[in-house]
């Protein structure tokens, strides 16, 4: 009844044959295994010295969106001549972000740019990769205030909340009802372009009535279901702004489906590749939201001003991405206007 | 009932042993970072979390069982904790919170499957469903940052250049081999593993030996979740999903068989370490993360085509 045998002790009563295990046969094997992986580690030649290597490390890899700041950061490395390396988790997980940094700060990168999935858990990593002596700048998503060198901001909240209800107002003339759908309540930055929303209508455009506020938590089946309930309950409804990725194309289908495209303006912040279909045929005419392309073109160009020992100046005009604004007192620059996708321009982007 | 008798045979863990002695071999010398006391030191924070799941998921899986719930759990526990520092609680009444909520969790499980003797897959995946949902309520899917600095000093402390963390999860690790291979209470669990039938009818405590079992996996991924919020400096619910599929992966990569049965807790050590050392040697080599995941489980599947060989050799599987 000895089972406790260190290695498998384990035979479930089966009965038991004598031949051996050929070991020549598991030899072989594990020399393959190993070959193989030998190989595919050879494809990546290491970098010689890591001092001049950009790191760029997204919330997750794989998705649209990350794979276009993606492509703008390399553009922008090959144009400067700087090492980069773009990698990050395969799911958006804090926790594995901060193994893939780990890892990351033991290569001693000459900068580390880092999109944060959850700033609280990220901040103890980069401030230690500070202490490091490796300059560590964040973008698309900040760490805590004070841990990163610079932030590279999308785009200026105010600007952005106040713009989309100049769209929204241009297309409905200025006047008439409308609604708003927004993620979750608890999203800050959702919250901020909400609060900058009503406050451009309540100062610029008097005669529009905002009738709700609903949230639809970042889900397009119920952003579609409140879509519809708006369009019943406000038979008079001209606009409807989604303050959501999900939201904007979930009411574009309900105002396809009521047969009210040109009637009720459906504008808001999301992505080409979600609200193509609906620009292309004309129910929305407007969609906004920023370049993610040219944010990692700008992160690539500030991190080069980093290494160099430079600081960023207001205005600055940046190749490819243009003038930026930036704020010395947050250490946040900000890649510049708004970006309207339209019929003419949206064919470009692929996020 | 089970054979004795004297094959030659290659135990797994030696075997990813060697295999990762090799692949360290080969990465210490593709890179100039590997071997420096900041790495593996960054290296084993994660790993002694990961490996103290994996420890208790030994023993769970020895008995035959599986416990889906340990990311849940985790999560739930540094929700406590963070509730706990919240209302000022000292760095001893955090982490007393958290041990305690993580063995409470534990004693749920052991309660259902130990003592009312349900199906272990069946308790653990509704309770991982139930403290995962208890802790994104709990905490409304925020993330926590407000601890004291005496708690978060665990993850930067060592002794002699070890950090407390590891010497903490070996700490564990020969706890657990000690009581698996020379307690009753591991003879217990491994029976119940070999044959559940013939351990109901003998006279072996087999309802309190698994109701405890559930407990100290509880107990440890309380414990696991207080490194990772002194590593990370946060709370947050979903913390700890992450940890499920690789301690799984450790324990079967380290040689105890997904049947029960039996445990080896060396190996497991080795199982885990493989997941985290090859996964840091691939960063600094730059291999990308889709190749990485890849080559994982590539590793694991192997290992497992590898013990089957070995052990088609001693029974007709």
């Amino acid at each position: 009844m000895r089972c406790q045998r260190w290695g498998m002790g384990n035979s479930r009563g089966r009965g038991t044959e004598t031949s051996a295990v050929c070991p020549g046969a598991s030899s072989v094997a594990v020399v393959l295994v190993l070959v193989a992986c030998l190989l595919v580690c050879a494809c990546h030649r290491l970098p010689r010295n890591s001092a001049h290597l950009v790191v760029l490390v997204p919330k997750l890899v794989g998705i649209p969106y990350f794979n276009a700041a993606r492509d703008g950061a390399q553009q922008a490395a090959q144009q400067l001549g700087l090492q980069l390396l773009y990698t990050g988790p395969t799911s958006a997980d804090a926790g594995l972000q901060v193994e893939v940094l780990d890892g990351l700060l033991a290569r001693h990168p000459g900068v580390l740019a880092v999109s944060c999935d959850d700033p609280n858990a990220v901040t103890p990593v980069l401030r230690r990769a500070r202490r490091y002596g490796i300059h560590v700048l964040t973008w698309d998503s900040n760490a805590q205030p004070g841990t990163a060198e610079w932030f590279v901001n999308q785009v200026d909240p105010e600007r952005l909340g106040r713009h989309v209800m100049d769209v929204l107002a241009a297309e409905m003339g200025g006047k008439g009802k409308f609604a708003i759908i927004t993620g979750a309540l608890t999203a800050s930055n959702l919250n901020e372009w909400l609060g900058w929303m009503k406050r451009e209508r309540a100062e610029r455009f008097p005669q529009m009535d905002l009738v709700t506020v609903v949230a639809a938590n970042d889900d397009q089946q119920l952003a579609f279901v409140q879509a519809q309930q708006l369009l019943q309950a406000y038979p008079d409804l001209g606009g409807i702004i989604g303050n959501s990725s999900a939201a904007v194309p979930a009411a574009a289908q309900a105002v396809e489906q009521a047969g009210k495209a040109g009637q009720v303006a459906v504008t808001g912040l999301s992505t080409p590749d979600l609200m193509r279909r609906y620009v292309m045929d004309g129910t929305v005419k407007t969609v906004t939201l920023w370049d993610p392309g040219k944010l990692g073109a700008l992160t690539v160009q500030v991190a080069a001003q980093v290494m160099r020992g430079e600081t960023p100046t207001d205005g600055m005009n940046i190749p490819g991405v243009g003038p930026v604004q930036v704020i010395a007192a947050s250490h946040t620059i900000i890649i510049g206007p708004p970006l309207d996708f339209t019929q003419a321009n949206i064919g470009q982007y692929h996020f | 009932m089970t054979g004795t008798r004297h094959r030659p045979e290659l135990p797994q863990p030696l075997v990813v042993g060697a295999l990762l002695a090799l692949f360290c071999a080969y990465v210490g010398w593709r890179s100039g970072d590997f071997w420096t006391a900041a790495n593996w030191q960054l290296l084993v924070q994660p790993m002694a979390e990961a490996g103290l799941v994996a420890l208790g998921m030994t023993l769970v899986i020895a008995t035959g069982g599986i416990d889906l719930s340990v990311g849940s759990i985790i999560g739930l526990s540094a929700v406590a904790a963070a509730w706990a520092a919240q209302h000022h609680a000292g760095a001893t009444g955090i982490a007393l919170t958290a041990l305690l909520i993580g063995g409470g969790c534990g004693a749920c499980n052991g309660l259902l499957i130990g003592v009312l003797g349900l199906s272990p897959i069946l308790v653990t995946l509704g309770t991982m469903i139930f403290f995962g949902g208890l802790a994104v309520t709990v905490s409304a899917g925020a993330s926590f940052a407000g601890f004291p600095d005496t708690l978060l000093h665990l993850s930067d402390a060592d002794w002699v250049g070890v950090p407390v963390v590891f010497l903490i999860f070996i700490l564990v690790a020969v706890g657990v081999y000690l009581a698996a291979r020379y307690s009753l209470w591991g003879r217990y669990l491994l029976h119940q593993g070999q044959s559940p039938v013939a351990a109901r009818f003998s006279a072996m405590p087999i309802r309190s030996s698994l109701f405890g079992v559930y407990t100290v996996q509880g107990l440890f991924c309380g414990l696991a979740s207080l490194l990772m919020v002194a590593r990370l400096a946060s709370a947050r619910a979903d913390m700890g999903q992450a940890l499920l599929l690789t301690a799984i992966a450790g324990v079967v990569l380290g040689g105890t068989p997904v049947m029960g049965g039996a445990a080896t807790v060396p190996g497991t050590v080795i199982g885990i370490a493989t997941f985290y050392v090859v996964g840091n040697g691939l960063t600094l080599l730059g291999v990308p993360t889709f190749v990485q995941t890849a080559l994982v489980a590539g590793l694991l599947l192997f290992a497992v085509g590898l013990a089957n060989q070995l052990r088609s050799g001693r029974t007709a599987a």
